[in-house]
Order: structure tokens, then sequence, then C-alpha cells
């Protein structure tokens, strides 16, 4: 019995360190990301094209169906579009489209393109970052010889440079851009005002700003109103009164969290770009975020919550180490003025401040909208200061679609819904990337949603995405954790150049790792 | 065909034998093979897949980058110290064993405790019964998001009771409190029942002898109902091992903003990063992973085993039962 105890772990320890031997090896070295250029590019596809007498292709009711990351508002808004395509293409193209949360879609997606191919969408509405990964395992294939097909005018400087650059792989396009969206800062602009305050433009008034209503909030001569504000109920929704220190503790007037996705996916980011940094390296497209320029903006992250003798801020603005929604409940109550929130949730939240005070000039009275630009820097006369990081959303071909008549029509539509990327998308709060959009009355300018919300989330050339990279995962995943670290109270005495070269060798080693299997 | 002819007699014996196996058998595989069919579906094939994907370099996304490894994937994880993969396996087992070493007495003993005392059956124990299985059948999200109410920094339930300014999720040592708590809230009741059911089952004409020969409560609990619910026992360890030595969700639910994150990473926490995202081509190397952290749990669970098998007396006791009455 003895010996049979020991002999299995024993058998198990042997075979595992003889086959270490065993394998194919692979190279250990070279982490540069290098694609096929255009001129080495074949077409896979099977031509099944048929043209007209003037050479235009022919669409005889081809069925295209497109997977969209889009979820409920946003899905609701993209469907209205894709009905205007199919009745502008009644007869030629048809599209079905299906929509799917990000956690699932992208997983999805590669496992019914290798598996299940006739299956897999022949479009895919993605985000643009997630691009280069996809490209890396054959996901999607080249556009730009489909645009040419459909003869349809595509021209990459239609669209925002910035946007557009981030779908080339190499010089072949791979997605057509939509839109970007970014976090915003809604402010309530009737307390502002009834303290006398004005609208911060920049991080130094934002300090001034947040300095003034704590100190006022200490003296208890800080007026606030706000629902269930002195729980009473929310019928008092207008009654100014005075925050009561004793009874309600520091006031705090931007309560923010690190592990929101504002802070998580767009402030940091936008911090480090408005400070001079970046976050992908252009050579190749490892982490660019161990800088003094980074280092800078995540400490500027840190005195929001930590304020130092040398910090813009005097006081806190926030509580630190808070959990999920930060600021959602004190902005109702009116014991928070700023808080964070998606560029898509405009609308929810020009909404809410309309119903609560409509007898009092609604939202566009009490509400003020402000885009992250000059938010996060202390020098406003630098080219990068206005800067904005945020998400591209693209739509791409998808490779396990073999006729060329659909890659084709594929095409057609990205384009289109790329230059149809106004109007009811706009409501959604989503910024175009196309320039004629941009430039449109119709479509964009004369939106009653751009009057009332999206003309304050900045112009759509002051947004940046991530460079594309393969390893955007370990980029932006060691990123994040630095972030969680510089903001939490327990590193709050660690330098931030400590913890971002930590998380620096943690990435780098994360990506040889990763080259290695 | 020039194949001898088979006789009635002989005929009719081998239909008679197939009519008998079909009759003895066939009525069992038709109620079995809808479980065999499952078991090869879902457990089979995905365990079989899995160890032959454990030896690639294997692309979830991209087929054709499939690449033979042998055992490197699991050298890697073993003994590469230089590897993350490496130094992510070995400090989430260290957590994963090491909560397992907190967590499986408590989930033993709580328990063992509640079924002895409902057991004993108190005034209304069928309410208790079915109190303490409760949190048992509630889903794992929806007890994160009580516990998360409950723990909450701001407005938390717990703070607010006894007046403190605690942070419980943000530092790894308060949040493995709060995860233990968790697991024993919403894990006991099955172990519960085993129990119970094994204590109810008990002959009771032993306690009465146990009390004859003025054995006390105690040593009736020691000597009698636990030798005796010993199977059960050692079916609640088997399981409660297996079950936290996969611990994931609970730490998922509420280690979101804790502070170093990766001090609450269990092993199926390491898998489940790895698997997030558009990293396509560890799928090989993360069953490897899945394969080692099933080799321990097999190692451990084998020494529970070992350690609780069926011990023969042998004539020791005999032995000894002569020298006794030798002496006398």
């Amino acid at each position: 019995m003895k010996r049979n105890i020991l002999t299995l772990p024993l058998l198990l320890l042997t075979t595992l360190t003889l086959g270490s031997c065993a394998g194919t090896s692979t190279s250990g070295g070279g982490t540069s990301t290098s694609y096929p250029s255009i001129d080495e590019w074949e077409d896979d596809s099977v031509d099944d094209i048929v043209t007209d007498g003037a050479g235009n292709v022919v669409f005889d009711d081809v069925e295209i169906s497109m997977w969209s990351v889009t979820t409920n508002p946003d899905s609701v808004y993209q469907d209205q579009i894709i009905d205007e395509f199919n009745r502008a293409y009644e007869g030629q193209i048809h599209v079905t489209v299906y929509h799917e949360s990000r956690y699932s879609i992208f997983s999805n997606l590669v496992s019914t393109v290798a598996q299940d191919p006739e299956n897999a969408p022949d479009l895919f509405y993605g985000y643009g970052e997630r691009i280069a990964s996809l490209v890396d395992n054959d996901i999607f294939v080249p556009m730009g010889p489909y645009l040419e097909m459909a003869d349809i005018g595509f021209d990459r400087n239609n669209f925002e440079k910035a946007l557009i650059d981030n779908c080339y792989i190499g010089d072949m396009l791979y997605g057509i851009p939509y839109g970007v969206d970014s976090a915003i800062i809604f402010a309530r602009k009737d307390i502002l005002e009834e303290n006398g305050l004005a609208v911060p433009t920049n991080l130094t008034e934002l300090a001034d700003v947040c300095d003034a209503l704590v100190d006022k909030a200490a003296a208890g001569e800080l007026m606030i109103r706000g629902e269930d504000s002195d729980n009473a109920g929310a019928g008092d929704v207008y009654a100014w009164r005075k925050y009561n220190p004793t009874l309600e503790g520091t006031y705090y007037p931007f309560p923010i969290s690190s592990g929101d996705m504002w802070i998580n996916a767009y402030v940091a980011q936008t911090a480090v770009y408005q400070n001079g940094g970046s976050l992908v390296r252009e050579e190749d497209g490892h982490a660019n975020w161990n800088s003094p320029e980074a280092e800078k903006g995540l400490q500027i992250l840190r005195d929001f919550l930590y304020p130092t003798a040398t910090s813009v801020n005097r006081h806190p603005f926030s509580k630190a180490d808070l959990n999920y929604d930060a600021g959602v409940t004190e902005f109702l109550r009116g014991t928070g003025v700023f808080k964070l929130d998606g560029a898509w949730s405009g609308y929810t939240n020009y909404t809410l401040m309309d119903n609560m005070y409509g007898k009092d000039g609604g939202a566009k009275e009490n509400l003020a909208i402000i885009n992250l630009g000059n938010m996060l820097t202390t020098d406003n006369t630098t080219s990068y200061s206005k800067t904005i990081f945020g998400d591209s959303h693209a739509a791409s071909i998808v490779s396990s679609t073999t006729s060329r008549t659909k890659r084709v029509a594929a095409s057609i539509l990205a384009n289109y819904l790329a230059e149809n990327s106004g109007g009811v998308w706009t409501q959604a709060g989503h910024l175009p990337a196309s320039l004629i959009v941009q430039n449109s009355h119709d479509l964009y300018l004369d939106n009653e949603y751009y009057e009332k919300y999206v003309q304050y989330y900045g112009s759509p050339s002051q947004y940046v995405t991530a460079l594309p990279t393969k390893y955007y995962d370990e980029v932006s995943d060691s990123f994040s954790v630095a972030l969680k670290a510089a903001m939490a109270s327990t590193y709050k005495d660690r330098p931030i150049a400590d913890i971002l070269q930590e998380n620096y060798e943690d990435c780098e080693l994360r990506i040889s790792d990763r080259e290695d299997l | 065909m020039t194949g001898r002819r088979l006789t009635l007699e002989e005929y009719s014996r081998r239909e008679a034998r197939l009519t008998s196996l079909f009759r003895k058998y066939g009525l069992v595989l038709l109620f079995t093979l809808p479980y065999f069919v499952m078991f090869g579906l879902f457990f089979l094939y995905p365990f079989v897949k899995g160890l032959i994907m454990s030896l690639y370099k294997y692309n979830y996304a991209n087929p054709a980058e499939n690449e033979w490894r042998g055992f490197q994937n699991f050298y890697k994880i073993l003994f590469d110290a230089e590897s993350s993969y490496f130094q992510d396996f070995w400090s989430s087992l260290g957590r994963t064993v090491t909560v397992n070493l907190v967590l499986v007495p408590l989930c033993i003993l709580i328990p063992l405790l509640l079924a002895y005392l409902v057991n004993t059956k108190p005034w209304g124990y069928k309410w208790y019964r079915a109190i303490i299985y409760l949190p048992g059948i509630f889903p794992l999200t929806a007890t994160g998001v009580i516990f998360l109410n409950l723990f909450n920094y701001q407005y938390g339930f717990v703070n607010s009771l006894f007046g403190t300014d605690v942070n419980w999720l943000l530092n790894p040592e308060t949040t493995w409190v709060v995860i233990v708590l968790f697991c024993i809230w919403g894990g006991i009741g099955t172990n519960f029942v085993i129990f119970s059911a094994g204590l109810q089952g008990i002959d009771k004409s032993l306690f009465e002898a146990g009390a004859i020969d003025g054995a006390n409560k105690l040593q009736q609990v020691v000597c009698i109902s636990l030798p005796q619910i010993k199977n059960q026992l050692i079916i609640g360890l088997f399981t409660t091992i297996t079950g936290y030595m996969n611990l994931y969700g609970q730490n998922y639910i509420l280690g979101a903003f804790t502070q170093p994150q990766k001090d609450i990473y269990t092993v199926i926490y390491v898998i489940q990063n790895q698997l997030m995202g558009t990293r396509y081509e560890v799928y090989g190397m993360v069953s490897a992973m899945a394969i080692c952290l099933g080799l321990f749990i097999g190692l451990f669970t084998g020494l529970q085993m070992f350690v609780t098998r069926e011990r023969k007396g042998g004539h020791r006791h005999a032995k000894a039962f002569l020298a006794f009455q030798k002496q006398g």
C-alpha cells in the first residue's frame, strides 16, 4: 500500500520533468508585431460577383448577418439605422442583426468562426481596440479591396484621423469606425449657482470649486437641494437647505471610485494622455504607461482623494475606497455636485434632471455637462491637454464569409453605418467618427439631443483610442491594476512610479509568456 | 457456405439466452442510457478534450496555429519559476489551500453541530431545518449582492449596526473574512442535510446500551454518533474539499475592490482571468493549469480517504482481550 502511494506522485513528477524536454520548441525572442502588407495579401473569397453593364456589382437579395456588441438602449437605436438600411437597399441587401453583451460576444465570435463558420456573421460590430487581436487570429479580412469593388466613394479622409488610423493594421484597413465614447462629468449647476460658483472648465477651476464647496459645507453655509435630501421624501426636491456637517459628516463634492468603469476605462487613461503620455508603444505594441507623464497623470487622480501640499486641490474630492456607482445617490440628493458617467448616459441624466426640476427650467437650467478636456492636467497650454481617451466602435468583415458578393455587401453596410451614425445615434450619446456626419446639420448639428447634451462632449477630434496591439489585454489589464493600487488607501504612501514599474514588469512578463506559448 | 446447421435445441437455447440477457440488462441499459449519454457529452468528452488541449499550444480562435508541446505547459506551471503561470498558479494554490484549511473544518463542524441540535428535535425543529438549508438554494450572485450590501463601506448594514468605519472589501484580510462567512452561510446546508440524515439513521439501542454502560452525552456523541455517521462525514469532507478547492464566484463578487487584488485570487480565478479578453492562444496552458489543480485536489482527497479509511483491526483487539483475561 505504501509503495503504491509513493509510486503515483513520483511517476507523475518524473513524467512531467521528462515531459518538459519534449514537444516542439518555440522561439522566445521577438515580440514585435508584424502584419502582411496589402501587396502580400491574397483574396481567399469565392468570386461570385455579378456585374451590370456599367460594371457595378449586382446584389440580388443578398442576406447579410451582423453581430453587434451593443445592448439596450444602444441596440434599439442601431436597429433603427439597420431598418433604414434595409429599406434603402430593399431587394438588394437585407441585414439581420444579433446583439450580444461585450462579455461574451468576442468568444462566441471566434468559436463560431473556428468551429461553425456557416453560422458566423458576415459583419462584426465591436470595439476598435480589439481589432488587432482578432486580425492576429485571422478573424477579420481587410476591407479596402471590397470597398473598392463596392465603388461607394469610400475615403479615409472622411473620418476622424485618430479613429480611422487605429483601424489600420500595417497598411490594411480592417474596420470602419462608427463613433467614440468616453466618460463625462455631470454637474449640479443649480447648486453651483445657488452658492455663487461657476461651472469649471479646467482642473484648476474644478479644484477651486470643490474646495469652495467643502469650505462652505464645513461652515454650514452650503446650500443644497435634491431628492430626499433631508429624509423628508421625494416631494421636496425644490426646497433649498443648508448642509449640516455635524449630522452629515465631511462633505465630498465629487465622489469617485477606481472600481467604477469611468475611472478604470477612461479617466485614468485620459490623465495619461493629457500629461503627454500614451498607453501603447508604437514600435512593438507593448505598454508605454511606465513613464513620468503617466505618473503625473495618476498623481493628479491620487490627489483627488489624498491631497498634498503640492496638489491643486486642498480638500479631497471624494472619500477614498468607495465601492460601486460612486456619486449616484449624492448627485440625486444634492449632497454631491459632480458625478462621472458614460457618454451614453446623457439621455438618462438629462431626462432625470428634467423630471426633477421641470418647473424650474429642467435639465437646461440645472444640469451642467463637462467633458474631460483640460480636466486632468495642470498645464492647459499643451497640444494634448484637451485630449480625451475613449472607446471606438468599428465594423469589420468576418473571414468566414466566403462569398465575395457578401463581403462587398458587408463593406457597404459598414460604410452606411458610419455615414449614418447621427440621428437616433446622437440620442444615444455617441460622437460620430465620420466627418460627413459631424458636419451634417440634418444628421447631427440640428439634432435635438446634440443641442441638449452631445454638444458639450467635446469635438470628436479631441478623442484618441489605444493604438492597435494584439497585447491589448495585457497592456490594459496591468494598467488597470496599477491605477487601482495608485488610488487605494492601502497604497497611498507608495510612490506611483514604483507601482507603475512593478505592474509594467508584470505586463512584460505576461507578454513574453504569451509569446513563448 | 458449408456451415453446420443449428439443431432446434441449440437454436432455442441461444434464443433463450439472448432473451434472458435482454431481460436482465436491457431495461438497465435503457434507464441508464440518458445518464451515460450526458456523462459522455458533458464530462468525458470535455475531460479528454481538456487533456489533449493541455499538451498543445491550443488556439481557440485559430486551430491552424495549434502546436504540439508535450508536457511543456505542465513544466512551465509547476517548475518554471520565471514564468507568470508558475507564479500565478503556486501563489493562488497556496491561498486556495489556506482558505480550505479554515473553511473545511468550519463547514463540517458547524453543520454537524446544527444537525446534532436539530436531531434532538427541539420545538419547531422542522422550521430550523428549513431555515438552515435555505441559504443553500439562493443563487451565488443573489447572495453576493446581499453580502456586498451588508459589508458596503458607506451604506453597509454591518458598519451601521456596529457603528464601525471598516472598509471590509478593501483589505484582503477582511475580504477573506467576508468570503469565508459567505461560504459558510451559503454552503453549510448540504452538509447539514447529509449529517442530519446520518444521525437520524443511528440505531437508538446503541445509545441505550451506551447509557447503561455509563456513557455521558459527550461520550455518546464521540463514541457512538460520530463513528456511526462516519460515511456521511467522509462524503461531507470530500464534497467540501473539492467544492472549495474550486472557489471562485465568491471572490469574484466580493473582491472587485480589494487591494492588492492578487491576494484574493484562487486557482480558478487565475484560470478565469486568462480566459478573459482576446488571449485565445492560452487555452492549452489554461487546460494544463486546470489539470494541475485537479491533480492537487485528487492528492488532497486521496490523503483524506487514506486518513479516514476503514482500519482493519486484525487480531489486535482479540489479543488484548485474551491478555486482559489472563491478567484477570
